[in-house]
């Protein structure tokens, strides 16, 4: 029992930290985007931005970029998620679902590879 | 939006869906949304609601994460066909086909209400048997699916999941639930960026949305034990019976009565 324990609590430990990090940043800039926005009004064209762009948004403090970014936060939780698992099955020197973990990965990277 | 996301945050984690079922009707119905928008929305909404209640789940053990691994080559597979699929499909099409979801939903919290009742009464004290997976083949074939819908509607797809993993693969109910909630974050993902890139992420939508689910799905995976789902099921059938009709008449472009 000692032995899968590992690996449970280390992605129990990024599902966790992952999701409360992104849900404090989202909740930031949605505060911000409230007090600075004269009338909150909900907007529905604003897009989520280009990596490029989000990095010169967010060094200038805008509130949307700080939204953006902790949405991005919270799509790569997951993707963080099964990283970790690939380690702790190596750890554990389980060969086939090392693979198997492997395998969803190069998935997720490829669907980022269509996307951009 | 963010009372909303809370309502269906906190249904989602009581009832073991995705939250997106709700989701996507108030967005598109209420707010006025395209659809690809709100599905994206959706999509992150069930990544948060996953990570949420699954990181429970792991923790006590209840998630089997090496089957959840397995099937997620499936469902990530199928997510991503769905998620292009649903850039070319018109907003009608995909009202329409996201009605028959919300009545298959509606007829499958039907008929396992008597089940489940007898499940929770018997294996109350919390012990997993132990269990043998069987069918693999069909197991992997049916997640390709069931992450076809979740790309495609933008739901997490627990509900065909759970159904094929406990009497598909002869998991336990409980186990099955727990094991669908860890896969549905990964498979989300797999379609998210296709809809980010696509530009349909609408930024203080979903922002509002997502933390409302946030604090919805932390409630609920905290009260489920404490709370007696009967009536929270039956409410929440007539719900889905009016969103699926109402859906249907949005699809296909008619007004009638009340819809």
């Amino acid at each position: 029992m000692s032995k899968p324990k590992t690996a449970y609590d280390y992605i129990s430990a990024v599902l966790k930290w992952g999701s409360y990090l992104s849900f404090l940043i989202v909740l930031i800039g949605l505060v911000f985007y409230a007090f600075t926005t004269p009338t909150f009004q909900v907007t529905l064209h604003m897009r989520a931005l280009s990596i490029g762009q989000l990095a010169k948004e967010l060094l200038e403090f805008k509130p949307t970029a700080l939204i953006n970014f902790g949405l991005l936060v919270l799509m790569l939780t997951p993707i963080l998620r099964v990283i970790v698992a690939i380690f702790s099955f190596v750890l554990e020197k389980d060969l086939k679902y090392t693979l198997v973990a492997s395998g969803v990965l190069a998935v997720l990277i490829f669907s980022l590879l269509i996307a951009t | 939006m963010a009372l909303g996301g809370l309502v269906a945050g906190l249904f989602g984690s009581l009832l073991g869906l995705g939250g997106g079922i709700l989701i996507i009707p108030l967005l598109t119905l209420v707010f006025g949304l395209p659809m690809q928008s709100a599905i994206a929305t959706s999509l992150v909404c069930v990544i948060a609601t996953s990570c949420g209640a699954a990181n429970l789940y792991v923790k006590s053990g209840l998630a089997d994460i090496r089957l959840g691994m397995t099937l997620e080559l499936g469902t990530t597979c199928g997510a991503i066909i769905g998620g292009l699929l649903a850039g070319i499909i018109s907003h009608n099409v995909l009202s329409f086909i996201f009605s028959l979801l919300l009545f298959y939903a509606a007829i499958s919290i039907i008929t396992k209400k008597d089940k489940v009742e007898c499940q929770s009464g018997d294996s109350s004290e919390k012990t997993i048997h132990h269990y043998k997976v069987e069918n693999y083949p069909l197991g992997i074939v049916g997640s390709f699916f069931a992450g076809n819908i979740s790309g495609l509607l933008g739901v997490g797809g627990g509900i065909i999941k759970v159904p094929l993993m406990y009497l598909g693969m002869k998991i336990p109910l409980k186990v099955a639930t727990a094991t669908s909630n860890f896969m549905i974050g990964v498979t989300a993902v797999a379609s998210c960026f296709i809809y980010y890139s696509r530009g349909d992420l609408s930024l203080i939508v979903t922002a509002a949305t997502v933390v409302g689910v946030f604090i919805g799905a932390m409630l609920g995976s905290r009260i489920l034990t404490l709370i007696e789902t009967l009536w929270l099921k039956r409410v929440f059938v007539l719900i889905l019976v009016y969103l699926w009709l109402k859906m249907m008449f949005t699809g296909l472009g008619v007004k009638f009565l009340i819809f």
